[in-house]
This record gives C-alpha cells, structure tokens and sequence, in this order.
C-alpha cells in the first residue's frame, strides 16, 4: 500500500515537473509577443570610475521585457516612451530611469557603502551598521550555488562560530550537526532554527528557496528568543515575490559521486599471510598451510568439501566484495524551479524543487529523495494594511536495507575475500548464496529486507501587517501552522546460509523475519502578535521599541507496532503474523508556550548605539508555580568611524564599530515534557499462576524546582571596514557560563527512589571569532578573498562529581573539557627478545610481550601500565591526549568574476582535534572475523622494524590501547567547493540569464589521519562508517 | 484576523499538559487492582537465588567480606537496595489511603506493604545493625527525613515485629490464599519471617551480650509455634524440595516462596541461572562436607565409620547422613556434562548437586524454578534453637518434632535425644547447630549463623579447605596444574590461612558507605571502629 501511494506520487511528480517545463516554454513565447518598435540604446557605468559594466540587467518594470549590458557596458532595448526601466547589477543600488529619451548613460553606485545592508534580527531587520549583537549572515546564493545535500551541508565553514559536522554519507542520514560558538551544555542543546518565524528542520530546506540565514550567536541577538535560545537561533528567510514581470528560474545540476575515504581489501592470499602470522604470534599455530595458500591462488580451485568431514564446503577463493557489493560512482541531481512575480497589490513567489541521492550500495535500496513545494504571496491590501501567505511541503524519503547500511560495509569490509559469493554449481542446498563463515553481505543487500523512512511537513502561514495609522508603528499578527507526518517502516527477511546440506545452518539473519512499523504524526501551532515603533527625537535620538507575544503549542501522537513471524518472507502484514508475537505501544507528546518579549533600541546620531532585550517565558514543561522565567540583554556599540577625529585623520577607516553585550538564554532542550508530575511506571517482569502479572509504581520523584538551564553570555566584538569597505572585518571574543547546568543531584541513598536530574551542575565556554574579507575591481576583473577562523573551548566546572577516568573517551570530567581522551604513551616498540624482561614493567598481555609489540611507558614509576586509582589526580599512567572538539575551525573562501566567467574555490578545516578509531577497526585481527585491510601490511617484522603497525596478533588488542600511538590527529583542511561558471550570452529577448557551471565537492582534503578514515569522522569511528562522497557536478541556472 | 488572533490567545493560553500516555500518581492508588499492581512491585523486586560465599561453607575465589580484606565503599547495593523497596512499601501504605476498597481488602495489601518493609529493614539491621527508620515515603528533596540519623536496632525491629504482626492479622492463611495467588505473602509468612528475626537477634544479643536475648528468642518460639498450627508439612522428598517437583501451594513445606516463570523457555519473564552457577560459580567447602555426620549420628572424624585415609574422592561420603548424598556429587554421577569430574582450579573440587536442573542448565540464563525463601523446615530448626537458647536445653519431645523430623524424612533413622547427646559426648548446642547447617546447606543462612553466634572470629580466618587430589580420578588436572595449591596431604587449600583475617571489633557489622555519611551532612555515622 506504502510503496503503491509512493509510486503514483512519484508520477504526479514528474507531472507536475512536466507542467513547469511547459510553462516556461509558454512564457518565452509571450516574450516573443511583448515586442515593440521604440528602441533605446544606452551605456551604462560605474558612478566612481565611469567604467562601463557588464551585464547589468536592464528591465522594463512591470513587464516581461529586459536585456543585458554588453562588453563595454552597451544596451538596447525595445519599449515604449512611457515605460520605466530599472537598472539592476550584484554589488550596486538599483536605479530606475523613465524611458523618455532613445539614448541615455546610466551611471551605477556602488553599494559598497554598507550603510543600508540590512539583516535580519529576531522579530525583524535592523541596519548591519547598527547591530550591537553579534550576528553572522549568509546570503541564499551562496547557499544555493554549491551541490551540497542539504542547507547545513553548504553552511559548513562558511561563518565563524558556526562549526557543522556530519557522521556519515549515507544519503538521508549524513548526521549533520550544528554548534554555534561550541558547547553550551553537557546535556543536549541544540541552535533554535526559525524558518519564516517557524520552528523547523534546515536540512529538509530547498537550498534555492533562501534568501538569507541569520545566525544569532551572543545573548544580545538571541534572547529575544529566551529559554530556547541558549545554544543560538538560525533565522532562515525564504525568498519572496516581488512586483514585476513573471520571471522563471531553473537551478539544477546532475552530479556524479564517488565514495571518498574507504579501505581497500586485499587479495585472499596475502590476507591469509596477515591472518596466519597473527595467528602463529598468539598461538603457535597457523591456521593454513602452504598448499592451502596455493589452493587460494590458484583461480581453478577454489573450494572443496571440508577436510574434517564437516557438513560443509570449504573456499579457496578470491573476492573483491568492495568492487562486488559497492558502486565506484553514484548518482545525485536536483531541480528547482521558481515563478516570481507580480504587482505591487500582488506579488508571489512560487517554487518547487526535486533532489535526489544515490548511495553505495549496489543492490537495494539505499537512496534518498527530496520534494519540496513553496508559495510565498504578499498583497497589499491598502495603504495601511498588508497581508502574506505562505505555504510549503518537504518531504524527504529515505530507503534502506532493512538490516541497516552499517552492518553490511562492516562485512564487505569484514568478510574474508577467500569466500565467493555464490555456493559452488554442485551444491544442493538452493542456496546460490554462500554464508559459510559470515553471512553474506551481497545476499543481505539483495534480500535482507528494506526499509522506508517518511518525513512529511506542511507548513503553513499567514500575517497580517498594518502600518500607515500612526507614523511609526507598524503592527503584525501571525498564525502558523507545521504539520508533520513520520512513518517507517521495517521488514526483515529470513535468510539461512546452509553447509553442504540443508541439515547444517552455517549462518543466518532475521530468524524469525520480522515487521516494525512506526507512524506519528504532530503538530506546531505558533500564533504571535508584534507592534514596532520608531520614532526619532530632535532628529538625534532615535528609538526603536519592539513589544511582543506569542504562544506555541505542540502535540505529537505516534504508534508503534511490531510482530514476527510473517505468512511467508515476501509478504509483510500484521495481519498475518503470529499472534503472540505482536506487540503495540502509543506516545503521545505535548508541549505549550508563552512569551512575552520587548525590545528597545536607541542611538544618538547613529553613532552611540543602545539595546536591551527581555523575554518572559513560561513552559508547560515546568511546574505551575515555577513556571515563569525572565531572559534580559544588554547590548551597547559604538561607531567610532562617525567620530570626526576619525573621519578626519583616518580617512581609510571606512567603518568602525565597538560592541559588547551580556544576557542570558535558557536550554529548554533539556527538560521533559512532564518533569514536574509524579509518573507511575509500568513493568511486566513477574510471574504469578505461572503468567505475566503486571506492576505499577514510581521509579522516578516528580522535579518540581527543575527548570531551563541558564546561560550567561557575554560578548565583546569588533566591526572594521577599510578603503571604502573593500576590506571588512569583524572579530569578536566571548564568554559562556551555563551556571545550572543539569546535573546528577546526589542524595541519600535512603531516599529509596530516583532523583531526577537538577540545576547545580557548571560549564564554562570561551573562544574568538575572526571573520575577514576583501573585495575589490581591477578593471572588469572582479575578485574576492575571504578567511573565518574561530576558537571555542569548555570546561565542565561542575558536575556531579564526576573525576573518574579510563582509557578511552571520557565525556564528563570536573575541571575538564567534555569528552577528553586519556591513554598512554608510547615508546615505539621492543625491537629484541629480552628487551621487555629488562625493561621490568608490567604490561598488557604480560606473559607474552615480546619484539615487535608497542612499549609503554611507566609514567608513575609502579612497574606496572595501569590506571591507578583512575582519578585525574592519580591517573597510573594514563595522561590525556586532548579532546573530540574542534578548535580552529576556519574556512577560506577566494573567486572571482571576469567576462562571463565566474570561478570559487572554498576550503574548510579544523585546526585542533583528536578522536580515537574504534579498536576493533583499528587493529587487524581482533577477531577471527575481522580481517586486514592493504593498509596494514606495514607491520613489525625483525626485517620491517620502522613499522607502521606493532607485531600481528589475534584476538588482543594489547597493542592497540588508546594512546599516543593511535590517538588521531583530527586537523584538516578540505577543499570543500571548487566551481568554474560561464555566463553565457544568449539573446536577451529570450532569456535574461544562462549560466553553466561545473562544480566539485569534498575533491581534496590533507590530514594526519589514518588513510583509510575520513578526518571529519566522529569518535570511536568504527568499520560500519559510510564513507563521505567526492562530488562532481554540471549545472545550470537559468532565468527567463 | 488581528481580532481572530487576539480571540486566540485568550482562549488558547492555557499551558497546562498533562501525559496522555503515561499514568500519573493522582489516577493511581484507587481500585483493588491498583493496590495488587503496586504490591507486586514488591514482589518483582524481590531477590531470589543470590549466590553467597562470604562464609566457610562455599567458595568462589577470595571474597573480601569472608577474608577481612573489605574497605569502606563510596556505595553499596547492601544499603541502597532495601531503601528501594522501603520507599516502595511506603508509598503503598501512604497512598492506599484513598483507595476507594473494603477495609479488609485494603489491609490485605497493607500486609503485603508491611510484610517488605519489615522484610528489607530485616536485611539492613543484619548487617549494618543501627539504620536510620524510615516510616514515610520521601516525595521532596527537602524533605528533613532524608538527613535521617540512624534509629538504635532495637526500635527498628520492634517496628519489624509490629509490621509482620499486621502482615500476619491481615495476610491469608495458608490454606485461604487463593491458588492462583500463589507466591504472595501469608500469615504464615509473616510468622515464619517474625521467628527468624527473633532467633537472630535473640542469638546475637545473648552471644554478643547485649540487650534483651529473653524477649527475642520467646518471640521466636511463640511465632514458630503459630507457624507450627497453620497445617504445613515436610515435604516427602528432600532432593525433590529443589526441583520442580517441589513447585507449588501442593509442597506444604513452602512458606514464602520467589516464583520464576513462566515455564516456556521462549517466554521466560523471570529468570535465574542457578544451575549454571552452581557448575561454575561456587563450591561447597571441606568444611561443609565434615558437618554431615556418619550414619551411626556421631560428628565425620569421631564415628568409627569415618573412611580414613581417604583413598578415593568418594569415600568422604561413605557413611554418611543421607542428605549428603542429595546435597553433593560423587564422582562418576551424571552432573552438568556427563559423569561428574571433580575439577580444581580455584575450585574446591566439590560440587553441589542439591537444586541442580539439567533442563535449566540447558537453559542457559532462563532458568525457572521457584526458589524457596522459607520452608518450614528452617521454621522448625529456629523452634529448636530458640528454645534450647531461651531454656538453656529442649526437650525429646521438641527435638523429635523438629530435628528428629527432618531426619526421619531423608531416611536418616538416628535420632538426637539429650541421652544420645549425654552418652557420646556431644554438645546440644553443636547438635542443633550442626543440624541447621546440614539440613539449609547452600541456602544463603551461614554467614548470618557465624555472626549471631559470633564465632565468625574462629571459622573465618582459617585455610579454606577443598577435595583431596587424587591423581587418578581427576581427569584433566594434573598435580603441576595444582601447584601450590596442595596441603601436605593432598588437600586442596584454596585460600590460605595467612590472607584471612577477621577483626571481632570491626568485621561484625557493615560498613556504612562513606556517601551516605557525607550526603546525610553526618547525621549518619560510622560503625565502630571502620
């Protein structure tokens, strides 16, 4: 039925992608019927240095009708006398020109005077020059020009204190996250993402749908938005219409893709060695013998019944499973397409977008896909009233194997190559699949079962804006509405791998096969009303007062359902399994809240600047009596580049500001929904009769007193603009003190019941941010150069006591960052035998260290490497090796524009970072199932004693302890984007604008890491990962 | 639509939420079903099979409480456990109030409440004597109750004697309960657990000289006489009493009784894995197989029966009381893999056989047979000792309904009588002691035992003795294997002497967890020299 509905979807899909096709081609043709005989012909230039400019839109407002300035800034036009022409180009103030006259020079200014740059705050724009706060912005181009898979994606390493990661390529589950400004608490916070004024998910955006992203980072931006502002608030802004003629645009690309760092297998023979030294290192016995390792050689044999006489083949083969289960080049591409247009009574903005993702897997299911639907309507409905509708749909579609993708890399990555694929021609088990030492990942991709994952948001919106009444004032409600749909679905078949008869079951998966299907479906109502008012007194003293409320409801209802045993392994429905097997459970969610916020800004002579924000927030989350709670900022700037003593003795200083701010934000992210209200506890572990009997109790004491996190934030930034604006810069340095923050509550034990979390525990966050960029013109030759860098670090000051250390990651620690690594240091390796009994420490694996093994040092003197009482204060001989933060992170962005053609080159890196690698991943032969990778053939020989690698070992992982040996080294520097557009020229009577690009993502990248690990990968990385994609890819937009 | 929003917000402001999907104490605690639901809490948190080696009975490596090397921890489930199931106890007995149920009915379930917080402030007082009393449950962190001082022993077992004297008013009998309530508490219970509170604290005051031992022991020895009246019977088979033919309100030996089930391995909800870890977990010790004493009822090493030098690994159990051979294995009988092997490394070679499943061990971790937490053969062993203790001696009479029927049950025809004791020699006290040992071998009662009788100081810090090494019966361990291990005379020794050690003035009582001191701001102290 799901896939049915999902079919017929996809045809109403390419309908509708059909019809947009079609339109445009209808458009052009009215374009063809548009024309007149009045022709104007004119030049256009740069107001400074009267160059001409290229390619500067010249419209007919109000029509379908426009041009392009040529090489020396040239035009013609064909319109009549009566018609106003607008003169628009990147970088300049739009000018419009009545069309009375057949020659005219248009001279353009520059906008490089920032002074009118706005940006968007919370609850509305302020001017860029008189921010207090600390607010990064991203224009949507910028956003929308790379082939990233989503928003987050093209956001990473674009702002400074904006650090996106990502866990996996997996497409649908890259496992983006976003800090701003590192961490704000020990327990979950998450940034406040606001799309149009509505919570929402940024990676389920069509990228070509944003006008802009605001990321509010210090508590003079952010807490307007009080208790769930704490970790910082993203204000996406979608495109609008805007009034003119009907302009269509395409924005596509199709891309090929190929999987970045992975690990190469090696050939069965020179597997076996790797696996037969480890195995005579640890047990004196190899498991093959040499005519057994000829046998693998040689391509005519390659199995034989078992020698033991086992009910089982035995397999001499040689497998590649990596080029056998995984495509060396995928496939990814998205359209988008918007209408835009309108009057001035009626303007719309319409569009619709379709992404799609290919993964690794070369059979099933593996592959997401993106739909997203938008209409942004603005009317004016009088002078003093406007109305806006919007209405959107995003839904992303994720399939799967059912068996999850990580588990079958694991064992392409895993299995051992001496094993085909198929059973051998004789063998009559009906069985074509082989699975005789591991289950076989190519059989599982093919018949393991899928899985589907739905998410679907409607969103919808409307406002209503009255202005006009009185001089100033300007005053907004809004209804909003998200509502979200969630379904997977889970089916796992049976798959049994048998010896040479039906009679042994060598392995198997899914016994008995099994159906889970979840479905939930919420909503997010927002209402909100605001009144601005600005006024200015004795032309100085000018105000600003924002005054507001709103209310937010929530309620999410999901059922779940699982059973097994189905009919049959093809046909999945509860309807037909086992009865004793099914089970159901249902959850539902609610959340409200209220606010009441204001703002008031003041500035003498735009030169002393002054904001206080408040907001009052009250949550059903917390208890009636505690449920209210204030959030203020303070903000203050100074413009220092209005000063006379500036503008007169340094007159490059084109722009120079001082800001600090203080406030503080609330973590909401950390409260449950019903904290406060004692829950009864079921349970069903108890037996009377000889049947499950049922108890009910409390397990955990209702919070009464819990309430938001409280982060104090202070701030103090730098805004520089030199030479006329063409170098800009801003830094900024702050302070994060989350000061009760959720912790353990230790009481007596006496207390006989759980104690749920409390407000005493401690963290503090500090770091900079630098953001630079230049931008300036040598003739035609247009070019920019851009570097962020920025630095966060923390220290859990209080929590819980905890002062416990292993080795291995360690994520709470007092007096600590979150999630240091401890381990050991090395000394190389023992190079001779007696050299570890006269080195007289005791190691691991003691009786049996020997040459080629890693030395440990005895940082504590006890002879023995251990971890003393495993406190920071008495570590044995355990030291901490860094942390899984990043610090440094940086991105540099260059380009430029020249005749038609445009080139970027975008890097991203990470300065400081370590991360452990799984050991299992790490070290070949842990397990008799974990099988070496080509990157481990530089192991310790007495012939190879510089090895990379320590002796070979089966089963210990005695040279692998997390160390200085293994501790990664997670810097990086990634060339994240590279693209080379051309402009073509095309008859502007037809199209406005043609532009193909050829754009490369993830290309290249240099790190310390292990070869085969991607630096960005997440801590404790293990085999499973999905490797991140390299992308290539050919684009187009097009504007007509 | 400005309007429309201000309408709105007035009507929809309202922030209160309630669960939709999870239960809230204030729709709780009305029915008769309530009250049983939040009872059986009671009973899921109940411990069953808890392997126990801190005395010199059984062995399973050093363990730090037995061999005196025990430090003071920061925590420990010994005292944070039983305040689970008090605050659990509590919170039934506070909040059944408004129950909307007979008052007969409510008091059932009050039974139940009272019978586990008496049985859980039981386990607290045994080891760390004094214990702060808690009669409320705590539902506020600022509760002054949870800075508690620890309330003198005596005044939380009175407060134990007074719960299981509700239990006991309120609680079914026996024969009244009904069938499928099998495994909830009865009077008889409630009774049986007020005996055996008396004999220890009776015992421990009299040997540990304090208090009042009078008033203890005749409490023992009224509650046992009223267990003795509610129609309970040894069951026929002693061996049986541990298997599954042992299950049920039909063993009228049962009186409290942990249920595992239910009895489809693939359905299983509550579990054990006994058998496995009486093949692997603990051994029974030297010195528990020296207390069955020979067929003639003299004590192994003075009867004339006694085989020695021993020769084979069997001839320990030659002669013997006939619950040795139901309680241990011989070589060559079917055990866990076949024909039973002894085996030796950190092992005493000895191997219980007593409980032992072959289907549970199959099993592998979903074991399900019940576990017997009083039988009515401990009841007749505390009327035994009580009285003995009280009087300073026991009639024929008594003896013959207690110790004498437990013998005559297995088979073992000697009878103990003050003349038996008088002609041989004996000592009554060690009669009857020898008897409790015997008869609840491997049931978790000796630690307790040797610290009432205080004579933990004497059979603690001794060589922990296993099996004889008999180089041709042990297949598959050699005597190099052993090593160090063999005494002179081929005695396995697996813990020596000179790394046990007990000190009367300390080991006697728990130590309280150094958190519990430092979080109640002292209010709760140390006990004595710890």
């Amino acid at each position: 039925m799901n896939l049915f509905t999902m079919k017929r979807k996809l045809c109403s899909w390419r309908f509708i992608r059909l019809f947009l096709v079609s339109c445009m081609i209808l458009l052009l043709d009215v374009g063809l019927f548009a024309q007149n005989a009045y022709v104007i012909k004119g030049t256009v230039t740069d107001a400074n240095s009267k160059e001409p400019l290229v390619g500067v839109t010249i419209a007919e407002k109000g029509q379908p009708n426009g041009t392009i300035s040529d090489l020396d800034g040239n035009f013609t036009i064909k319109t009549n006398p009566k018609a106003t022409l607008t003169f628009s180009y990147i970088g300049y103030r739009t000018q419009e020109v009545k069309a009375d006259k057949t020659a005219i020079s248009v001279e353009l200014k520059e906008n490089a005077q920032v002074t009118n740059e706005v940006v968007v705050v919370g609850y509305g724009t302020q001017k860029k020059v008189n921010l207090t706060g600390a607010i990064s912005q991203i224009d949507g181009d910028a956003i929308s020009s790379k082939t990233a898979p989503n928003v987050m994606a093209a956001m990473q390493g674009e702002l400074p204190g904006v650090t996106i990661t990502r866990s996996s390529g997996k497409p649908g589950d890259e496992g983006y996250g976003m800090k701003i400004r590192g961490i704000s608490s020990a327990n979950d916070a998450n940034a406040l993402v606001l799309i149009d004024g509505m919570e929402g998910d940024m990676s389920l955006l069509n990228p070509n749908d944003i006008e802009s992203i605001s990321i509010l980072k210090d508590a003079a931006a952010a807490s307007i938005y009080g208790a769930k502002a704490a970790a910082g608030v993203v204000l996406i802004t979608t495109k609008k219409g805007q009034e003119g003629a009907v302009k269509v645009s395409y924005n596509g690309y199709f891309a090929l893709t190929t999987p970045g760092n992975m690990p190469e297998r090696l050939n069965s023979w020179d597997e076996q060695k790797i696996n037969d030294i480890a195995r005579v290192n640890a047990t004196g016995k190899a498991e093959f013998t040499e005519e057994q390792v000829e046998w693998l050689k040689n391509p005519n044999f390659n199995y034989r019944p078992n020698i033991a006489g086992q009910d089982r083949w035995d397999y001499y083969d040689n497998t590649n499973y990596i080029k056998e289960g995984l495509n060396q080049v995928s496939q990814m591409q998205s359209h988008s397409v918007s209408l835009n247009g309108g009057s001035k009574q009626l303007n719309y903005l319409a569009s619709a977008g379709y992404y799609k993702r290919d993964g690794l897997l070369k059979y099933g299911p593996d592959g997401n896909e993106r739909y997203n639907l938008r209409l942004n309507l603005n009317s004016e409905i009088s002078k003093y009233v406007n109305m806006s509708f919007l209405a959107s749909y995003n839904g992303s579609f994720i399939d799967e194997n059912a068996n999850g993708t990580n588990m079958i890399l694991d064992e392409l990555y895993r299995i051992r190559t001496r094993q085909p694929i198929y059973t051998p021609e004789e063998d009559t088990t009906g069985n074509i699949y082989n699975g005789d030492l591991q289950v076989n990942p190519i059989d599982v991709m093919k018949n393991g079962g899928k899985a589907i994952k739905q998410y679907e948001a409607f969103n919808g919106k409307a406002d209503i804006t009255i202005h006009n009444v009185i001089k100033g004032l300007v005053i907004n409600g809004m209804v909003a509405r998200t509502q979200d749909y969630y379904s997977y679905d889970s089916q796992r078949r049976t798959l049994k791998w048998y010896g040479m008869t039906t009679n042994t079951v060598r392995n198997s998966i899914n016994v008995p096969n099994s159906l889970t299907r979840t479905k939930n479906r919420a909503f997010h109502n927002t209402y909100q009303a605001t009144a601005n008012y600005e006024f200015a007194l004795a032309n100085k003293h000018n105000f600003k007062l924002l005054g507001g409320t709103s209310f937010e409801e929530y309620r999410k209802d999901e059922i779940s359902a699982s059973a097994s045993t189905m009919i049959n392994n093809d046909f999945f429905s509860f309807n037909y399994a086992d009865v004793l097997t099914k089970t159901n459970s249902d959850k539902i969610e609610t959340w409200a809240m209220n606010s009441y916020f204001g703002r008031l800004n003041y500035n003498y002579a735009e030169k002393y600047l002054f904001e206080a924000n408040v907001r009052y927030d009250g949550s059903s989350r917390l208890a009636p009596e505690s449920r209210w709670e204030v959030f203020p900022s303070f903000s203050a700037g100074w413009r220092l580049s209005e000063e006379n003593f500036i503008q007169n003795n340094l007159p490059v200083v084109s722009n120079l500001k001082l800001r600090a701010s203080w406030g503080q934000l609330g973590n909401g992210a950390v409260l449950g929904l019903y904290d406060y209200i004692p829950l009864i506890d079921k349970g069903s572990s108890l037996v009377f009769n000889d049947a499950q009997a049922l108890y009910y109790y409390q397990g955990t004491l209702a919070s009464k007193s819990k309430t938001w996190e409280t982060i104090e934030t202070s701030d103090i930034g730098l805004d520089l603009g030199l030479f006329n604006n063409k170098l800009n810069v801003t830094a900024d340095y702050y302070m994060k003190q989350n000061k009760n923050m959720l912790a353990t509550l230790q009481v007596p034990s006496i207390i006989g019941v759980g104690v749920s979390t409390a407000n005493v525990g401690e963290l503090k966050t500090w770091g900079w941010e630098v953001d630079v960029k230049w931008k300036d013109k040598i003739n035609d030759f247009e070019y920019w150069v851009g570097f962020n860098l920025s630095d966060s670090q923390n220290e859990l000051v209080k929590y819980d006591g905890k002062n416990t250390i292993s080795a291995g990651t360690v994520g709470l620690l007092e007096g600590y960052p979150l999630n240091s690594i401890w381990g050991y240091k090395t000394d190389g390796y023992f190079q001779e035998a007696g050299e570890y009994a006269a080195y007289g420490v005791e190691q691991f694996n003691h009786a049996k260290v020997g040459p080629g093994d890693v030395k440990y040092l005895d940082l504590d003197g006890s002879k023995k490497i251990d971890s003393g009482e495993g406190t920071p204060q008495n570590p044995g001989d355990l030291v901490c090796l860094g942390n899984t933060n990043p610090r440094y992170t940086y991105g540099i962005n260059l380009g430029f524009q020249w005749k038609g053609f445009d080139f970027s080159a975008f890097f991203q890196g990470v300065g400081k970072r370590n991360f452990l690698i799984e050991t299992a991943t790490l070290a070949p032969m842990l397990n008799t199932y974990n099988l070496p990778w080509s990157i481990h053939q530089d192991y310790w020989t007495e012939d190879n004693r510089n090895a990379f690698w320590p002796r070979l070992y089966l089963q210990n992982d005695f040279n692998y302890k997390p160390s200085d040996k293994w501790v990664q080294d997670g810097s990086y520097i990634r060339l994240k984007n590279v693209q080379l557009g051309y402009l073509v020229p095309v008859n502007k009577k037809y199209i406005q604008k043609l532009r193909v690009y050829l754009s490369g993502d993830d290309l290249w990248e240099h790190s310390k890491v292990l070869d085969v690990i991607d630096p960005e990968a997440s801590n404790n990385v293990s085999s499973g990962m999905y490797p991140f994609f390299r992308t290539v890819s050919l684009g187009l937009n097009l504007t007509f | 639509m400005l309007f429309l929003l201000v309408v709105l917000f007035l009507s929809s402001c309202d922030l209160n939420r309630e669960p939709e999907t999870t239960f809230t104490d204030d729709k709780f605690w009305k029915t008769e079903t309530d009250l049983q639901y939040a009872c059986n809490r009671l009973y899921n948190l109940l411990g069953g099979f808890e392997v126990d080696t801190r005395a010199d009975d059984l062995y399973s490596g050093p363990n730090s409480t037995s061999n005196g090397s025990w430090n003071i921890p920061n925590t420990n489930g010994s005292w944070a456990d039983p305040y689970y199931r008090i605050f659990t106890a509590n919170n039934i007995i506070e909040k059944s109030v408004n129950a909307n149920v007979k008052e007969s009915i409510k008091n059932r379930y009050l039974a139940e409440a009272c019978f586990f917080r008496a049985y859980h402030y039981f386990q607290l007082v045994v080891k760390y004597g004094d214990v702060p009393l808690l009669l409320h449950a705590i539902n506020d962190l600022k509760d002054p109750l949870l800075l508690s001082p620890r309330t003198p022993r005596e005044t939380v077992l009175q407060q134990v004697y007074d719960d299981l004297d509700f239990a006991a008013a309120w609680a079914p009998t026996r024969a009244n309960l009904a069938k499928d309530q099998y495994g909830r508490i009865t009077k008889s219970a409630a009774l049986a657990l007020k005996a055996r509170v008396g004999l220890y604290e009776g015992t421990r005051c009299k040997f540990h000289n304090y208090g009042d031992p009078e008033k203890h022991l005749k409490i023992a020895v009224d509650a046992a006489t009223q267990v003795m009246g509610e129609g309970h019977v040894l069951f026929a088979n002693y061996f049986d009493m541990f298997q599954y033919a042992g299950e049920g309100a039909a063993n009228k030996e049962n009186i409290f009784v942990k249920v595992y089930g239910v009895k489809t391995t693939e359905n299983a909800l509550v579990t054990h894995n006994n058998s496995r870890n009486l093949e692997n977990n603990y051994a029974p010790t030297r010195n528990l197989l020296t207390q069955y004493l020979c067929a003639d009822g003299l004590p192994w090493g003075t009867s004339p029966l006694t085989v020695k030098p021993e020769t084979s690994y069997n001839d320990i159990f030659a002669n013997r009381d006939p619950r040795m051979g139901m309680t241990f294995y011989k070589i060559g009988e079917t055990a866990y893999k076949g024909a039973f092997v002894p085996y030796g490394f950190g092992k005493t070679g000895y191997s219980i056989k007593k409980g032992y499943i072959q289907t549970d061990w199959d099993s592998n971790g979903k074991a399900v047979v019940d576990k017997a937490l009083i039988r009515y053969a401990e009841v007749l062993l505390i009327y035994a000792e009580a009285k003995f203790e009280l009087n300073g001696s026991i009639s024929d009479d008594d003896l013959d309904k207690t110790i004498n029927a437990l013998r005559k049950r297995v088979g073992f025809n000697v009878r103990l009588t003050n003349q038996f004791v008088a002609d041989n020699n004996l000592n009554m006290r060690n009669e009857i002691r020898r008897e409790r040992t015997v008869e609840l071998a491997a049931e978790g009662f000796r630690y307790d035992d040797i610290i009432r009788w205080k004579i933990a100081e004497d059979v603690l810090p001794v060589d922990i003795m296993g099996a004889k090494f008999i180089d041709s019966e042990w297949t598959g361990t050699t005597r190099a294997s052993l090593g160090s291990m063999l005494s002179s005379d081929d005695l396995l020794i697996v813990e020596r002497k000179d790394v046990r050690k007990f000190n009367p003035a300390r080991d006697y009582l728990y130590p309280v967890p150094l958190n519990e001191i430092s979080l109640s701001g002292g209010s709760v102290t140390q006990n004595p020299n710890w």
